[in-house]
């Protein structure tokens, strides 16, 4: 064995005992079945390619457990429900201050010089959920892709409904 | 809960390979080289059809001393019978499609 092929099995067996971290507790004996079958390939870049696969099929046995998580699941996570929350409070911030223009006997929402607690409170709530938002994108993307999908677009709508009144009466 | 069993071209190409010898107990590499499946894909695929009940797996000692146990594999009966199907199957459809072709 030379010293370039034994690096290459070196290579091999880190990635398939990472391939084998990777997998659920309740699959280790498949994790075990990975390594020992590396053992009895005698060619260094085959092994190589056997452990690359290996660490692929590792990873989508994860993600396929984790997949099993229902929208019901993820959307209950409070990064998750967090930003949908601050979205909507924002939004019943602005209607409650147009209704209360209203009742006063104003037009309705105007846009001020100097900006009012309203407009800090609306931008607080709107700035804020962003890093939730990013934490939420990475902690659950890998894990549940399609599912985190929905609930990022469920939170892209509210977001959009909260500025949508900021466009449409000029704020 | 087990997912269905799929009749995908790799589990097709999997499960003939196993019909061929189906008394034998099978190992991976070995199995990746019949088929031509890249171990990325046949594990994800021995994982599954052992999670349905179509495949059964033990270890083995090795046939060379200072080798570890293998993972061995060999279809189960209910395994045979959907290997047999899925055979059937393809016969039919080849059959199909070279009687269309002659018809045309």
């Amino acid at each position: 064995m030379t010293a370039r092929a034994s690096l290459v099995r070196r290579f091999a067996s880190a990635l398939i005992a990472h391939a084998a971290n990777v997998l659920p507790p309740m699959r280790s004996p498949w994790g075990e079945a990975m390594k020992h079958e590396l053992d009895h390939i005698e060619d260094d870049v085959e092994a190589l390619r056997w452990a690359a696969g290996c660490v692929i099929a590792s990873y989508l046995e994860r993600g396929g457990r984790k997949m099993n998580q229902s929208f019901g699941t993820i959307v209950r996570k409070p990064s998750a429900f967090l930003p949908l929350a601050m979205s909507l409070t924002a939004l019943a911030l602005l209607g409650g201050a147009y209704l209360f223009a209203l009742a006063t006997g104003q037009a309705g929402l105007e846009r001020q010089q100097d900006e009012g607690s309203i407009a800090h409170l609306w931008q607080l709530l709107m700035a804020g959920q962003l890093p939730v938002l990013i934490f939420f994108a990475i902690k659950w993307l890998p894990r549940a892709p399609r599912q985190t999908l929905y609930v990022l677009a469920l939170q892209a709508c509210a977001a959009l409904a909260a500025m949508a009144p900021v466009y449409f009466l000029n704020l | 809960m087990a997912r269905k069993p799929n009749n995908s071209a790799q589990t097709r190409k999997l499960l003939s390979a196993m019909l061929r010898q189906p008394r034998a107990w099978q190992y991976g590499y070995e199995i990746s080289k019949q088929t031509g499946l890249k171990s990325g894909t046949l594990y994800p695929l021995l994982i599954r059809l052992s999670d349905q009940g179509l495949l059964e797996s033990q270890w083995q000692e090795p046939e060379r001393p200072g080798k570890p146990p293998r993972h061995a594999y060999k279809l189960t009966s209910n395994g045979l019978a959907f290997a047999r199907e899925m055979a059937a199957l393809d016969t039919a459809s080849t059959f199909r499609r070279k009687l269309a072709g002659a018809t045309t």
